[in-house]
């Protein structure tokens, strides 16, 4: 009984030492943002291939913040349903993507190659170039 | 743990209309389990079911998880997590199936709460032949405080659920054996 209280201790233990350890990895490794001023571009392809460039200055840390800055300056908008992982983007400019009824999304190219994050959690750097594309 | 639990032979396989009856029923569930916890990230029924029915159909449970991956991919079409559920669930199942002489309720418990923990890892390995290891390694450690949440709510899951999802299984067996 005593053996397998000790047993039980143990695993729990281990299993705590497991998740700090992950905790850990997280805060050496996770997708750090720079503050100050960054230039960056910011392209849209759409859903007739039609594609427009918007370039300029920010502070914004994410990636979304960066968009909601140039929805106030510029003719560019976006919406979409947030989520536990943050907004899952539908609509750039007015052109909305259904998954649902063909499978297209809004893709998220971040200097040619495709993101790994949300808007709200993509990183902005100094000189990069973000595509947002209509895909299916 | 029930006694009746403790003393239960290990499930036979073998083709039959009542293990087509059970199988069924248990995809069912699973996937009725999956679609209504689906609004909560990270939280789901659908490791603790396939500990259970590893542990009350044995190999049974492969074909259960084939033809949930299955269909997985008629509501969200095919995806490259369709590779990870092909090898995710079935790895589970062998775990459970290896580890038959363990069989305390805390094992399934630390069980079910390592898989929630090392699921984004063992998901990014896909990415290693996609992208190569840094794509890997940047999706992992990006899902990270999802594979926390994963692990402490699968822990809690198996810790108040097991036995009573054990026992409902153990009775629908029973009905479906008079």
């Amino acid at each position: 009984m005593l053996r397998n209280k000790k047993k039980a201790l143990w695993s729990i233990a281990a299993l705590l030492l497991l998740i700090l350890a992950f905790a850990f990895i997280y805060r050496q490794f996770k997708p750090a943002a720079e503050s100050g001023s960054k230039a960056y571009t910011l392209e849209v392809v759409d859903d007739t291939s039609g594609s427009r460039s918007y370039e300029g200055h920010t502070d914004a840390e994410y990636l979304r913040g960066l968009m909601e800055e140039l929805q106030e300056k510029e003719d560019f908008s976006f919406a979409g349903e947030e989520s536990q992982y943050g907004l899952f983007l539908q609509t750039v400019n007015g052109v909305t993507a259904d998954y649902d009824k063909d499978g297209a999304y809004w893709s998220i190219l971040v200097n040619g190659e495709y993101g790994q994050y949300g808007i709200d959690t993509q990183p902005v750097s100094d000189g990069d170039h973000f595509s947002l594309i209509y895909a299916r | 743990m029930p006694a009746e639990y403790e003393n239960r032979p290990t499930a036979k396989n073998g083709f039959s209309v009542r293990h087509l009856v059970l199988d069924g029923f248990l995809l069912g569930v699973l996937f009725a389990a999956k679609w209504i916890l689906e609004p909560i990230a990270n939280v789901e029924l659908v490791t603790l079911l396939f500990i259970l029915y590893a542990r009350h159909i044995g190999k049974r449970a492969y074909g259960i998880a084939v033809a949930f991956t299955a269909l997985e991919c008629f509501e969200w079409g095919i995806h490259v997590w369709v590779i990870m559920y092909l090898y995710m669930w079935p790895l589970l199942i062998t775990i459970v199936l290896l580890a038959k002489k363990e069989r305390t309720h805390l094992f399934y418990c630390v069980l079910s709460a390592l898989f929630g923990l090392f699921f984004g890892l063992l998901c990014s390995l896909p990415y290693l032949f996609i992208g190569g290891p840094s794509m890997a390694f940047t999706w992992w450690v990006a899902g990270i405080p999802f594979d926390i949440l994963h692990c402490v709510s699968n822990f809690l899951l198996c810790l108040f659920l097991f036995n009573p999802i054990d026992q409902l299984l153990v009775r629908f067996e029973n009905t479906l054996s008079a």
